[in-house]
């Protein structure tokens, strides 16, 4: 894929008082797609998020919107192309339009386009008709999807979203996802952080996992695609030109996830209880600790942790083709 | 004798006494006004000292804090060593009027708006400025939201600050002068009058005093209630 990169960030740091909170080396985040960022509380998500928005101004190191640092001339561009929704929102005191009501209003937008678009944007959140409704009386998830509205009535290019997937209802939830899906078919550039697994794996088209604050490669194989069939044995899940077998299970899912220690790599087609088998072509081969991390286009792009030992057994390099097999129990749906 | 005091001083409130009316009238225009200037400069103060964060602010609360306390004749004192014809400001011709009494009653409730400002503010939440940012708000915007988020403890700051200055006696006595017509005000003319002997009127013009706290008690506690 060859998007336009949005966000670059180079050798980026960040500390809390003495704390530090995040380091960066090299980080690009691009256009057009759902990212989602993931990682345990404390991690470095919401930093990460504030210091794109320029809320946190970094330590050392540059961050740049569409090549122009956002500490100088960047700065406007960013913050008019996008708006940060903070994990827990902040509802201004007053009636929900005003809150939804008030980037537009700040920017001098009229009063029938406002009453317009604020009403178009709460029916997107399933919050019609909410317009008088006393902010500080909302339940949680109403919160979240008023604050939403309110961050997507400026159409921004670029949605920031820190956590909305933290204390909301399953109907909350449930419209935040199909929100996100909507944006991401519409092409708009949306950056989710999560620690919910499964609300990130449905969402995500690309995955960023921060831990301790720096970006750690991800231990798992995410398919987008669709189920095909079921049956009483397998769930057949559709990637690309791959069928996958899944276990049994009923259910609508977008995403199969594959850890990487699942997958077996072999010269010849091996006889085993795998019931998934593919034969792919060594596209990249990157060193990871004391492990190696092998991907193969079957044409599906499978990537699969390998000891050295293995690298040298099989004579593993890039070009050559391969068996891979792993278990259908080994794929979680999501 | 207090009661015949008492009923002679209402009767002289009901008779439309001019001169009780024109003190308090003076009164509240004077407190008025200093609370006016004093807001103008601690809103934008406090505001500052409650999102920005700088060396020495820390500091700078701590000299506020004490400087609540600090007797109203003090401050008449150095305004009056700063007006007084000998003094820097002498030229201006400023002592024994009504704007000598402004600028007194605006520094003694400075500290105190600007110290209940900053601790109404700093309750505000810290997640309000961020938002507005995000949202495109410039500076300007951030300030007048934070008002509004703020609204009802700022009300309650500018009336604690009303409170001091309309009671207090001892700048408008040493920057006023107690001129009849002119600066007399309530506090300094029931200090008069009871020098005199004049318990009737006195107690007449501490009527209306105990009125006007009692009107701002009641405004305050009301707007304390209602942001429950």
């Amino acid at each position: 894929m060859n998007a336009e990169t949005l966000f670059s960030i180079r050798n980026l740091h960040f500390s809390y008082e003495q704390k530090e909170a995040l380091r960066i080396e090299m980080l690009e985040l691009k256009a057009n797609q759902v990212t989602l960022l993931v990682g345990p509380n404390g991690s470095g998500k919401t930093t990460l998020l504030k210091l794109i928005n320029g809320l946190l101004k970094p330590g050392s190191g540059q961050i740049d919107f569409r090549g122009e640092a956002i500490n100088g001339k960047g700065y406007r561009s960013m913050r008019s192309h996008s708006v940060l929704v903070h994990q827990d929102p902040f509802l201004f005191s007053g009636s929900v339009f005003q809150n939804v009501a008030y980037g537009l209003k700040i920017r001098k937008e009229a009063a029938p386009v406002i009453r317009r678009k604020v009403s178009e944007k709460l029916t997107l959140l399933g919050l019609s008709g909410f317009e008088n409704r006393k902010a500080h009386k909302l339940s949680g998830g109403e919160k979240q999807r008023v604050a939403i509205a309110r961050a997507l009535v400026l159409e921004p290019e670029v949605l920031l979203l820190d956590e909305p997937a933290a204390n909301v209802d399953n109907k909350s939830l449930k419209l935040i996802e199909a929100l996100i899906l909507k944006l991401q078919n519409r092409g708009a550039t949306v950056i989710v952080s999560a620690h919910n697994r499964s609300f990130a794996y449905r969402l995500g088209s690309e995955l960023l996992t921060l831990k301790r604050g720096r970006i750690v490669p991800g231990m798992v194989n995410i398919f987008k695609g669709f189920v095909k069939k079921q049956d009483e044995v397998f769930t057949y899940f559709a990637s690309g030109k791959n069928l996958l077998h899944c276990p049994a299970q009923k259910g609508d899912f977008n995403t199969a996830v594959l850890p990487l220690n699942d997958v077996i790599l072999s010269e010849r087609e091996i006889n085993s209880s795998a019931q998934n088998n593919f034969r792919g072509k060594v596209t990249h081969i990157t060193r990871e600790g004391n492990l190696y991390r092998v991907e193969l286009a079957c044409p599906l792009i499978v990537q699969a942790h390998i000891t050295e030992y293995s690298i040298n057994n099989l004579q593993v390099e890039i070009g050559k083709k391969f068996y891979l097999a792993f278990k259908a129990s080994a794929v979680k749906l999501y | 004798m207090l009661l015949q005091s008492f009923s002679r001083a209402v009767q002289l409130l009901l008779s439309g006494n001019r001169e009780v009316f024109f003190i308090a009238f003076t009164s509240l225009q004077l407190s008025s006004i200093s609370i006016l200037i004093s807001s103008l400069i601690s809103l934008p103060l406090g505001v500052l000292l409650a999102f920005k964060d700088f060396s020495g602010r820390r500091v700078i609360i701590i000299i506020l804090n004490t400087m609540m306390s600090l007797p109203t004749v003090v401050i008449g004192l150095l305004v009056y060593s700063l007006i007084s014809r000998s003094g820097p400001l002498g030229g201006m011709g400023l002592l024994f009027s009504r704007g000598a009494i402004i600028i007194g009653q605006t520094l003694l409730s400075l500290p105190i708006i600007i110290s209940l400002v900053y601790g109404a503010i700093s309750r505000i939440d810290r997640r309000l400025p961020e938002t507005l940012t995000t949202l495109g708000a410039h500076p300007g915007d951030i300030f007048i939201m934070t008002l509004k988020e703020g609204k009802t403890a700022i009300l309650s700051a500018l009336l604690a600050g009303f409170g001091r200055v309309i009671g207090e006696v001892g700048v408008s006595m040493m920057l006023g002068g107690n001129i009849r017509w002119y600066t007399r005000t309530l506090t300094t003319a029931i200090a008069l009058e009871t020098s005199k002997g004049e318990f009737e009127l006195a107690l007449a013009l501490g009527l209306i005093l105990l009125v006007i706290s009692f009107a701002v008690n009641l405004i305050l506690h009301w707007l304390v209630k209602d942001e429950r």
